[in-house]
Parts: structure tokens; C-alpha cells; sequence
């Protein structure tokens, strides 16, 4: 599955990056929710996205009452 | 609408990588949690680079940057981004076990619009606890790389 972690700790990013590589997964990464959102619109948007709730750019509340709004495809959203 | 939204309300350590990491045991008074290094050894695949010494490396050119950061929020009364800076630092400083510098900065987010007097008290608790947590990891990387 293709995963998107936006997450601006760096460390846990890298966590979590080696965590989902080693299970299996694709990852993708950003550090901020603009970032983010633009990762979740493209047309190969990943089916999980992970974010910190708190992050610089679009915030994680923002971003899901934006998906929940725009994004038409079946995906789900993990706040950490 | 398909978006199914969930939460975590903790950072890394203690909420994915192994429950048990919630408690701490002996581990409290120690600048690192044992309990968590050895969580990440065992995320670390043979034959790649040792993961905590990448995570100690990462951490150590990052976090300087967001205590500097939590200084100037507090000095400019900035609890915005007192809040925000504290929160990324306790989760980069929880994730690799630095449980002491995590909880200071717990404590920041929570209080971030307090008085300037109990700001500044934790903020020199956070400077205290960063600077042994820095000491034990550079400490910690040379025992690892030896």
C-alpha cells in the first residue's frame, strides 16, 4: 500500500518511514500539511496518509475537513 | 465522503512502535530510555546502517534549532509558536527515548500561555535535561560506532 507520512519531527518521520518500508509499504513523506495535501490530490494519491496533528502549513483538522470535502477516492487518515 | 479519520494523541514511542514502552520502569531518571533503543534495534534491518545512530544523528542536527526556537517564543510571548516548536520536540526527543527533554516539552505545549516566570522555568529545565540527553547521545553513538 502507498503511504503518506507528513510529520516536521524528522525523527519520527524517519521512524515511521523505516517502520512501513520494513512491513511491506510505499512511502511517501513530507514535512508540512501544504505538502501533504498536494501529495493527496494527485491522481496516484497514497491510500493511507499519516499526519502529525500539529505541522507547519496546513494543519492536520484543516486538512481533513479538506479531504473529506475534495478527495473522491477511499482513503483513510491516522493523526498521531 | 471517504475519508475515515482516526487519532493518536501521543507521539511515536509509546504509540506504535510497542505499547509496553508506555512504562518506563527504572528507566525514569535516565537520560535514555533503554527500552526504546532497543525498540528501535529491532526495527533495524541487518546489513543497513544502525538506525539509532542515524536517529541520533538527525536528531542532534535538528533539535538544537527548535530549543533556540522555544527560546525566542518565550522570550517573545509567543505561546503560537512556543506551542508548536515544544510539540515537535517532544516528539522527535520521545520517539528516540528522551523521556526527560519529552516531558519538559510536554509541559511547554500545555502551559505555553502562562505566566513568563513559569515559562522560564521550564524553559531552563528544558535546557538542563536537553543538554544531558545531548551529552548521553553523543555517548551513545560512540559506543555504538566503536
Amino acid at each position: 500500500m502507498r503511504v503518506l507520512i507528513a510529520e516536521d519531527d524528522i525523527v519520527s518521520r524517519r521512524i515511521l518511514e523505516t517502520l512501513l518500508r520494513n512491513w511491506g509499504h510505499e512511502v511517501v513523506t513530507t514535512f508540512d500539511g501544504d505538502q501533504a495535501w498536494q501529495t493527496m490530490r494527485a491522481p496516484d494519491a497514497p491510500a493511507l496518509a499519516i499526519l502529525d496533528v500539529m505541522m507547519p502549513g496546513l494543519t492536520a483538522s484543516r486538512f481533513a475537513a479538506a479531504c473529506a470535502s475534495s478527495l473522491r477516492q477511499h482513503h483513510r487518515t491516522l493523526f498521531c | 465522503m471517504s475519508a475515515d479519520l482516526l487519532r493518536m494523541d501521543d507521539y511515536l514511542a509509546k504509540s506504535l512502535i510497542r505499547p509496553a514502552l508506555a512504562n518506563g520502569g527504572g528507566a525514569a531518571t535516565q537520560a535514555l530510555d533503554p527500552v526504546v533503543l532497543a525498540s528501535l534495534d529491532e526495527a533495524w534491518d541487518e546489513g543497513e546502517a544502525d538506525l539509532v545512530v542515524e536517529l541520533i544523528d538527525l536528531y542532534l542536527g535538528d533539535a538544537p534549532q527548535w530549543v533556540e526556537a522555544i527560546s525566542t517564543a518565550a522570550a517573545e510571548n509567543d505561546a503560537t509558536v512556543l506551542k508548536r516548536v515544544a510539540h515537535t520536540l517532544k516528539g522527535s526527543s520521545g520517539s528516540l527515548g528522551i523521556r526527560q527533554v519529552a516531558e519538559v516539552c510536554g509541559m511547554l505545549e500545555l502551559n505555553c500561555s502562562e505566566s513568563a516566570a513559569r515559562v522560564n522555568e521550564l524553559l531552563q529545565l528544558l535546557v538542563q535535561e536537553f543538554n544531558r540527553a545531548r551529552a548521553a547521545l553523543a555517548a551513545e553513538r560512540l559506543r555504538r560506532l566503536a
